[in-house]
């Protein structure tokens, strides 16, 4: 199993949980957004809590996300696509499938109205699908602050992130074409972040705002998202995904759920597994099929 | 009896105020400025509502697939108004000349001389390895 951690840290020094979290949860790969702390002091913390060694990952030029990992340098690719608020590079954990890794933290809804963050989603979704066939590789994981919902049109978007909730609808309506004359094909992704809305399972999401009051908002919202495109559906299970509340220290909520921003971040960690191990298939075991 | 055309004469491409253009030329000045070490590209795409999409991606030849997208522009068929969106803000302009000056502060930021200067580096650097090899 390949274990990864996203959190938008909002600029907080906030390395002791990072090593706390990064030891419970065996992370490998560990993305972050807003992250204000040196390379030297988060190593010097990644690296005193846990098994194997951290190591950061640098980009080329984006200045807006940080990678660090427990795998060896070498199971990365060089960056394919870039932005300041995209990183785009290969993965293949030690024996295991290469999959392409997306990371973003997409413009914030302060500085940008949904229609603005919808234009941009477009591009987004372009980029992700030329780094897809620059790699020859479908099997996609995205992660990141996408600052949309995942009920928003940027997200439903054929042109845009086109992600649905249900995995086997996914399957079957991949791609999903339109046109008769001149067909067009927009390949799905699988968002699993919709079963973790409202209350049957706390939190009711990843980012809690009230102050901006519009009169239609659901103040809970899902920012921080996992897409996976149909390839990795079968090396993935819905229990292998939590947005994270504790670091087994602290409590990173506040005693009404929502994200305690003031000791914390304002956003919660998402932790999630995948199972890249490569599959070895047995000529009897085909021959039987 | 000749053909009977309908037509009017129509403008050459060129001839058209077109942001399009205005990038296209900066692409080129770019490849002057960094003697061909790093290119400039435009992506287009069409968005949901029938406006156009154009992403400006800085690549090197030395660097593989790799791209960075520095902004992006969307306008309507007719040109105007754009909306050049870079990092994390957006402006739009109504006329060539504003989006001109809008994007010469774009091109002259700290942010894109960074970003420029970076996969310049990257790219020499990358260019060293191969030649050794």
């Amino acid at each position: 199993m390949a274990t990864f951690l996203f959190w938008n840290l909002c600029g907080r020094p906030l390395e002791p949980v990072l090593r706390r979290l990064t030891a419970r949860h065996g992370i490998d790969v560990l993305m972050l957004a807003e992250c204000a702390i040196p390379e030297g002091a988060m190593l010097n913390s990644l690296n005193a809590g846990g098994p194997g060694t951290f190591r950061r990952l640098p980009p080329v030029a984006s200045q807006r996300l940080d990678l660090y990992s427990r795998f060896d340098r070498l199971c990365f690719g060089p960056v394919l696509k870039e932005a300041d608020h995209y990183i785009i590079r290969s993965l293949t954990p030690p024996g295991g499938i290469e999959i392409v890794l997306v990371m973003a933290h997409l413009a914030s809804p302060i500085r940008r109205d949904l229609r603005a963050r919808h234009s941009r989603c477009i591009g987004f979704a372009q980029a992700i699908r030329d780094a897809e066939q620059a790699a020859g590789n479908d099997r996609t994981v995205v992660v990141g602050d996408l600052n949309v919902n995942p009920f928003d049109d940027a997200m439903l978007d054929v042109r845009g992130l086109n992600a649905l909730a249900d995995s086997r609808t996914v399957l079957r309506k991949d791609p999903r074409r339109f046109g008769r004359l001149q067909v067009e094909e927009f390949r799905l992704f699988y968002n699993p972040m919709w079963s973790h809305f409202g209350d049957a399972v706390q939190p009711a999401g990843t980012y809690y705002y009230d102050k901006s009051n519009p009169e239609v908002d659901p103040l809970w919202n899902i920012y921080d998202q996992v897409l996976l495109r149909p390839g990795l559906l079968d090396r993935f299970r819905s229990k292998n995904l939590k947005i994270l509340t504790t670091d087994g220290l602290h409590s990173l909520t506040r005693s009404d759920g929502t994200p305690n921003g003031d000791g914390f971040s304002d956003h919660l960690p998402i932790w999630f597994q995948l199972d890249l191990r490569r599959r070895v298939r047995h000529a009897s075991n085909e021959s039987l099929a | 009896m000749p053909a009977t055309n309908l037509w009017p004469d129509f403008q050459a491409p060129e001839a058209i105020n077109s942001p399009v253009f205005l990038l296209k030329e900066q692409a080129t000045a770019l490849q002057q400025k960094t003697k061909g070490l790093v290119l400039a590209g435009l992506r287009p795409a069409s968005a949901p509502d029938g406006s156009f999409w154009v992403g400006f991606n800085l690549y090197s030849p030395a660097l593989g697939e790799y791209t960075y997208r520095l902004f992006e522009v969307t306008y309507p068929p007719q040109f105007f108004p754009v909306t050049l969106t870079a990092a994390d803000t957006a402006q739009t302009v109504q006329t060539l000349d504003q989006f001109k000056a809008l994007l010469e502060s774009v091109l002259r930021s700290s942010r894109t001389k960074q970003v420029v200067e970076a996969i310049m580096a990257q790219a020499t650097a990358l260019g060293a390895v191969e030649a050794g090899k």
